[in-house]
C-alpha cells in the first residue's frame, strides 16, 4: 500500500519536473549529442557531410592554432582557479571577520563585477589599457612608474596577462561570495576556543577557516575553473585573439572555425574537446577533494 | 448593364501599366549602411509608378547572414536582396538556386558598359567549381567602395607641405618630413583585428604589382595562388615603415575606430581608410574644425584595395523579375540619393544635392573605376585567410616575424586550401 503511493507520489511529482526536463532535452542535450556526431563529419556549409571518423580529432594533434588556443585555455583555467579564489578567501575572510563599517556595501561592489557583462567591462578595459593617455600608464607615469607602460593589449608578450587580470578583477567578488555563505556556517566558538587555547590570526586561518571552507574551496575552483573556458566574449571585447593569436582561446577559435570558416566538423569537434577539459578538470577536483577527506 | 461592365474591365486593362498581369509587389532586404538611400529611392520609384509597390525591411549582415538562405529555400522571404558576395554567402544562395542570374538585364540595362571587369568579377558565381568571379552574373552592385589616404591640410602646411604627394617616393619623403616634425605621419589602428592592416598590405602592394596579381590572389581561379617577391617586397616595406615610426605609437594596442577619432581630433597628419568612411570622417572633423583633404596613395600601379557594394540580387521566386530588375536598374544609375547620403555610386550622375567634399570623393572614385584600380579584399581567397592575414600582419608590423616568415603562413594556408579543393 504504502509502495503503490510512493510510486503514484513519484510519477505526480515527475509531471512537475517534464517541462524543465523538455527543455533540457531540446536545447542541450539533444543540440550536444547532434554535436558530438557533427565532429566525425568534414562537414561544411556548402556541401553534404562525409564521415571521416576520428579525422577532426587527428587534425588537431598537427594544428598550431589549436595548440595555442588550448595552451590559452590552460592558463586561464589555472589562473582564474588560483588568483580570483585566493583573492575571494582573503576578502571573504576580512569582511567577515574584521567587523568594518560599509562591509554590505563593499561586498556590492566587489561582486558587481561579476555580473556587469564582459563586453561592457572589456570595452571599458580599452580605455584603462590604451597606450594613448589610457588610466594604467597615467597612473603609472604619475607614480614614478613610467617605465614600466607597455602597448598592453598590442605587445604579444603582454596581452594574454592584461585581459587575464580583467578576468580576476571581474570574478574574484563572486568567490567572495561562496566564502561568505561557508563563513556564515563555521561555528564562531572555535574561533573563541582556539584564542583562548593561544592560537593567532594564522593558526586560526590554517586550523579553523580552510577545514570548514574544503567543501566551499572546490566549488569556487570548479566553478572559476568552467570560468576561465568562458573568456570568448572577454577577448572579443578586448584583444580580439590578438595580437598574432597571443590570446585565441578555444571557444573562439571553434566559433571562427564553425561559423567565419564553414567548417563545421572541426569547429564541432573542437567543443567537445572544450566540453572533455571541462569535465576531466571537475572530475579530478572532486577526486583530490575526496581523497583528501 | 453587362455591356457597361465590359467597357469598365476593358479601360481596366488598358491602363494597367506595362507590368500588366504580373505582381506589381516587391519585397526588398536591405542593410542598414545605405538604407537612407534605398528608403528615398523606393519612395521615388512607387511615386513614379503608381501601380507599383516597393516595401522594405532593413536587415543587418548578420541577420541576413543568418536568415537569407533559410527564407529563399523555403520560397518566402524578399525578392530582392543585397548579399555579401564570396561562397559562404552569395554563394550558398546560386547553389541553392535561390537567385536568378542577371546576365540579360546586363545586355538590357548596359549595365556591361557601366562598370568595368573589376566591378564585375566579384558578382559572378561558377556553381560547378563554386568559385567566385567566374560564371553567369548573378548580382549587381549600385554602390562601390575603394582606399584612400584622409590628410590634415593645416598639419601638412605646418610640416611645409604645399601639395599632396604626386608618386610613391614623395609620399615616403613627406612622412619622414612629418615625423621630423614632430608630427604623427599616419593614424592606425589594429588592436581589433578588423582589416586595417590587410587593407595597408593590399594598398602597398600596388606599388609593386598590377591589377592581375591582385584578381589572381583573391579569387584564385585555378587553385594555384601563392605569394611572391612582389608582396615579399609589400610586406618588407610595411613592416619598415612601422619600424621608423610612421604610424601612431601603440598602433597594435589601438583600435581602428579610436585611430579614425584620433585623426579626427588632429592627433596625426593622414589617416588611410574606405571611402565608406567618408561621412564620419568629415563629421567628426567638422566637430573639431580640422580642414580636410583626400588623395589616393600615389604607387606604381594605382591599384587600392576596394570591391563593389553588397550584390543586390533577384530571388527566383519573385513573381515579376522584369519588374524588380527595372528597379535596380533605377537604383544603380540614380545617384541623387546616393549624393544626399554621402553614398558613393558607381554610376556617374546627378551630384546637385552632394557636399564639395563629397563631389571630390565622386571623383577620386572615378578615376579609379575608369582605371580598373580596385584590387578586391584579399581575405576573400580562403576562408580562413582573413584570420591568417590579420593575425600575421599584426606579428609583421609588431616586428615578431620576418617578412619572409609572413608569406610562408599566407602560403601555408593557400596550400591547406588547396589540398582541401582537391579532396
Amino acid at each position: 500500500m504504502n509502495q503503490e503511493r510512493n510510486w503514484r507520489n513519484l510519477w505526480g511529482n515527475s509531471l512537475y519536473l517534464l517541462p524543465g526536463l523538455m527543455l533540457y532535452l531540446l536545447f542541450f542535450l539533444i543540440p550536444a549529442f547532434q554535436n558530438m556526431i557533427f565532429s566525425f563529419y568534414r562537414m561544411d556549409s556548402l556541401t553534404k557531410g562525409v564521415f571521416v571518423g576520428l579525422q577532426n580529432y587527428q587534425s588537431m594533434i598537427s594544428d598550431q592554432l589549436f595548440q595555442s588556443a588550448l595552451f590559452h585555455a590552460l592558463y586561464f583555467m589555472v589562473l582564474y582557479a588560483t588568483i580570483p579564489v585566493l583573492l575571494g578567501l582573503i576578502v571573504a575572510i576580512i569582511l567577515a571577520r574584521a567587523r568594518l563599517k560599509g562591509t554590505t556595501l563593499l561586498r556590492c561592489v566587489f561582486f558587481l563585477p561579476y555580473i556587469v557583462t564582459a563586453v561592457a567591462i572589456g570595452i571599458t578595459f580599452q580605455w584603462v589599457y590604451s597606450p594613448n593617455n589610457g588610466l594604467l600608464d597615467t597612473v603609472l607615469k604619475f607614480i614614478g612608474l613610467g617605465f614600466l607602460r607597455k602597448v598592453w593589449y598590442g605587445d604579444e608578450a603582454t596581452a594574454i596577462h592584461a585581459v587575464g587580470a580583467i578576468g580576476v578583477w571581474m570574478t574574484f567578488g563572486y568567490m567572495m561570495l561562496i566564502f561568505l555563505a561557508g563563513l556564515q556556517r563555521t561555528d564562531e566558538s572555535l574561533y573563541e576556543a582556539a584564542k583562548v587555547d593561544g592560537a593567532n590570526v594564522w593558526h586560526q586561518f590554517i586550523n579553523i577557516t580552510i577545514p570548514s571552507l574544503k567543501n566551499d574551496i572546490t566549488i569556487a575552483i570548479i566553478f572559476n575553473i568552467i570560468n576561465g573556458l568562458r573568456v570568448f566574449g572577454l577577448v572579443m571585447a578586448t584583444t580580439r585573439g590578438g595580437p598574432g593569436n597571443s590570446t585565441l582561446v578555444m571557444d573562439q577559435y571553434a566559433i571562427q572555425t564553425a561559423f567565419s570558416q564553414g567548417d563545421l566538423g572541426y569547429g564541432a569537434s573542437l567543443t567537445v574537446v572544450i566540453t572533455l577539459i571541462t569535465l576531466i578538470v571537475s572530475l579530478l577536483v572532486m577526486w583530490i577533494r575526496r581523497e583528501e577527506s | 448593364m453587362k455591356r457597361f461592365l465590359w467597357i469598365i474591365l476593358a479601360c481596366l486593362v488598358l491602363v494597367t501599366p506595362t507590368f500588366g498581369a504580373a505582381s506589381t509587389k516587391l519585397l526588398v532586404w536591405w542593410m542598414p549602411d545605405t538604407a537612407e538611400t534605398l528608403k528615398a529611392a523606393v519612395k521615388t520609384y512607387n511615386e513614379q509608378h503608381p501601380n507599383v509597390n516597393i516595401t522594405y525591411e532593413v536587415k543587418t549582415f548578420d541577420d541576413l547572414k543568418t536568415t537569407l538562405r533559410l527564407t529563399l529555400t523555403n520560397n518566402e522571404g524578399p525578392d530582392i536582396t543585397q548579399s555579401n558576395q564570396g561562397a559562404q554567402d552569395m554563394g550558398l544562395l546560386v547553389k541553392d538556386g535561390s537567385i536568378i542570374p542577371l546576365d540579360k538585364y546586363y545586355h538590357k540595362y548596359g549595365w556591361n558598359k557601366l562598370f568595368g571587369d573589376a566591378l564585375i568579377m566579384p558578382n559572378r558565381f561558377n556553381k560547378d567549381t563554386m568559385k567566385q568571379a567566374s560564371g553567369p552574373i548573378f548580382g549587381v552592385s549600385e554602390s562601390a567602395e575603394f582606399g584612400l589616404i584622409f590628410y590634415n591640410k593645416d598639419l601638412f602646411a605646418k610640416a611645409g607641405i604645399k601639395e599632396t604627394p604626386k608618386t610613391f617616393e614623395e609620399f615616403e619623403a613627406d612622412m619622414a618630413l612629418l615625423k621630423s616634425k614632430g608630427i604623427t605621419p599616419m593614424a592606425y589602428g589594429d588592436s581589433d583585428q578588423c582589416g586595417r592592416g590587410i587593407h595597408w598590405f593590399e594598398i602597398l602592394l600596388g606599388n609593386y604589382a598590377p591589377q592581375k596579381r591582385f584578381a589572381d590572389l583573391t579569387f584564385d581561379l585555378n587553385n594555384k595562388a601563392s605569394y611572391g617577391k612582389v608582396e615579399l617586397a609589400a610586406a618588407a616595406k610595411f613592416q619598415e615603415w612601422c619600424k621608423k615610426g610612421y604610424f601612431m605609437d601603440g598602433f597594435l594596442g589601438i583600435s581602428s575606430n579610436d585611430a579614425q577619432k584620433m585623426f579626427c581630433a588632429g592627433q596625426a597628419a593622414m589617416y588611410k581608410e574606405g571611402s565608406w568612411g567618408t561621412t564620419d570622417i568629415f563629421k567628426d572633423s567638422k566637430a573639431t574644425k580640422i580642414s580636410l583633404g583626400m588623395f589616393l596613395l600615389p604607387t606604381k600601379y594605382g591599384i587600392t584595395f576596394g570591391a563593389p557594394g553588397p550584390s543586390i540580387t533577384i530571388a527566383r521566386k519573385c513573381k515579376n523579375p522584369d519588374l524588380a530588375a527595372d528597379f535596380l536598374n533605377y537604383l544603380v544609375n540614380d545617384t541623387k540619393y546616393h549624393a544626399q547620403n554621402n553614398e558613393l555610386p558607381i554610376a556617374k550622375g546627378d551630384l546637385s544635392m552632394a557636399d564639395p567634399a563629397y563631389k571630390e570623393l565622386c571623383q577620386l572614385a572615378a578615376s579609379t573605376y575608369a582605371k580598373n584600380s580596385i584590387g578586391y579584399y584579399f581575405d576573400w581567397a580562403t576562408p580562413t585567410m582573413f584570420n591568417t592575414l590579420n593575425a600575421g600582419l599584426q606579428r609583421l608590423t609588431g616586428q615578431k616575424i620576418t617578412p619572409e616568415e609572413f608569406v610562408k603562413m599566407v602560403n601555408d594556408d593557400f596550400a591547406k586550401a588547396h589540398a582541401k579543393a582537391k579532396q
